[in-house]
């Protein structure tokens, strides 16, 4: 059993009462946020301590409390919702494609050139302009054709010093999650509707290669299974 | 690099300031205390530069600029703006292709999306809003920072929203509560 599935149980043993209570109770706890300390988070904020005015790119769906712990701080905030891009895109192509009616190799319909256009016109922003991007768990759900792109623009979206905190299913992930900052070492995780299956584990060895234009690397792994790592251009 | 470990990390803050929030969007505007003077229903589509010297509701579309300096900008669910706004404060629960300057404040509803920038002094993002762009908070001492300048009505790249904004003041000096050209 998972430590999450473990939590839930916990709690709901606790309250333990008729059957159907018991049942409501499940359900309840299954839509339930979920915090958890963070040390990646932790070491992401000590590496941007001295920044004054710095610029952050939030890379997940919009929340109000990571905006405002980080202006807060002093940051400007930009936010893309890049899965939730990649699925519009996908979808326009798709529409895009039965329009015209030509086949998919007519139409340089494969991944690889998907992952190409697609770049063109999302993480459009200026080299160097961000002290820190947040990609949370973004590369557990793009395809693999856009990974090294997508990884290779980070890199050149960081100033020199900045520094990157992602998080990494070590397993299959029980459900779909939305993050945000609670505190200054607690994440929490929203459930919410899944807007693509995750497609892979990636491991710290692939990670390392994945990453391997960044100077320097740290990993954490949570009783969750959820890796946090950090990237340091 | 991780050699910064002689510096204690930052211990996490006692208290953290109540997240702003939005007030649920006014359908009917005859039912609210303060009924919103102005009302671009649907199927009116304006086009141009709007001023506005009261509170504005837009269940339309407006293309172009809209600015109500001192008073108020509500996006309804229905409406589409594809212009940049300036207000003293904006709330959005409808679309907005544009850059967002509240005075005072921005805020974005459950149904609302942006896709732009915002300027301002507090803002509030409801679960389910979608931004896509830019937050500059700017301190209430420099309030004028969020005024007008000249802004042309398309959508401002990062790098257009990143500059610094100029600090001369561009409210209309219009008698008419509302124009459109």
């Amino acid at each position: 059993m998972g430590l999450l599935n473990k939590i839930r149980a916990g709690s709901e043993h606790a309250a333990a009462g008729p059957a159907h209570a018991h049942s409501s109770a499940a359900a309840a706890a299954a839509l339930e946020s979920l915090r958890r300390q963070s040390n990646g988070l932790k070491d992401f904020l000590w590496l941007l301590s001295d920044v004054q005015k710095g610029h952050l790119l939030d890379l997940g769906p919009i929340a109000q409390a990571t905006v405002s712990f980080f202006t807060e701080r002093g940051f400007k905030i930009y936010a893309e919702d890049l899965l939730a891009g990649w699925k519009e895109f996908l979808a326009q192509e798709e529409k895009r494609l039965r329009a015209s009616g030509q086949s998919r190799e007519e139409a340089g319909f494969s991944r690889a050139t998907l992952a190409e256009r697609f770049l063109q016109s999302n993480l459009s922003y200026p080299p160097e302009n961000f002290n820190a991007i947040l990609i949370w768990d973004l590369l557990d759900y793009l395809d693999e054709e856009l990974l090294p792109g997508v990884v290779r623009r980070l890199f050149s979206l960081l100033r020199p010093g900045g520094v990157v905190l992602g998080l990494f299913h070590s397993k299959k992930p029980e459900g779909f999650h939305r993050y945000r900052i609670a505190a200054a070492d607690t994440i929490e995780l929203i459930p919410a509707m899944t807007i693509l299956p995750p497609l892979r584990q990636l491991q710290n060895r692939d990670l390392m290669n994945l990453f391997s234009q960044f100077r320097s690397s740290k990993t954490f792994v949570g009783r969750d299974q959820l890796r946090e790592a950090l990237f340091l251009k | 690099m991780w050699g910064k470990s002689s510096k204690a990390p930052p211990e996490p803050p006692a208290t953290t300031r109540p997240l702003e929030q939005c007030r649920p969007e006014i359908v009917d505007p005859s039912v609210s205390a303060a009924p919103l003077a102005t009302r671009i229903g649907p199927g009116i589509v304006i086009e141009g530069e709007v001023t506005a010297h009261e509170d504005i509701h837009i269940d339309g579309e407006v293309r172009g600029e809209l600015r109500a300096t001192n008073a108020k900008i509500q996006v309804g669910k229905q409406g589409h703006v594809r212009a940049d706004l300036e207000a003293r404060e904006i709330e959005v629960h409808g679309r907005v292709d544009g850059l967002l300057r509240g005075q005072e404040r921005v805020c974005i509803g459950a149904s609302g999306v942006v896709h732009g920038g915002v300027l301002t002094q507090r803002i509030a993002i409801d679960e389910g809003a979608i931004l896509q762009g830019s937050v500059d908070i700017v301190q209430p001492g420099s309030a004028q920072r969020v005024e007008a300048r000249g802004v042309a009505g398309s959508l401002p790249s990062p790098r257009e929203v990143a500059e610094p904004v100029n600090e001369h003041d561009a409210r209309s000096e219009s008698a008419s509560p509302v124009e459109a050209t």
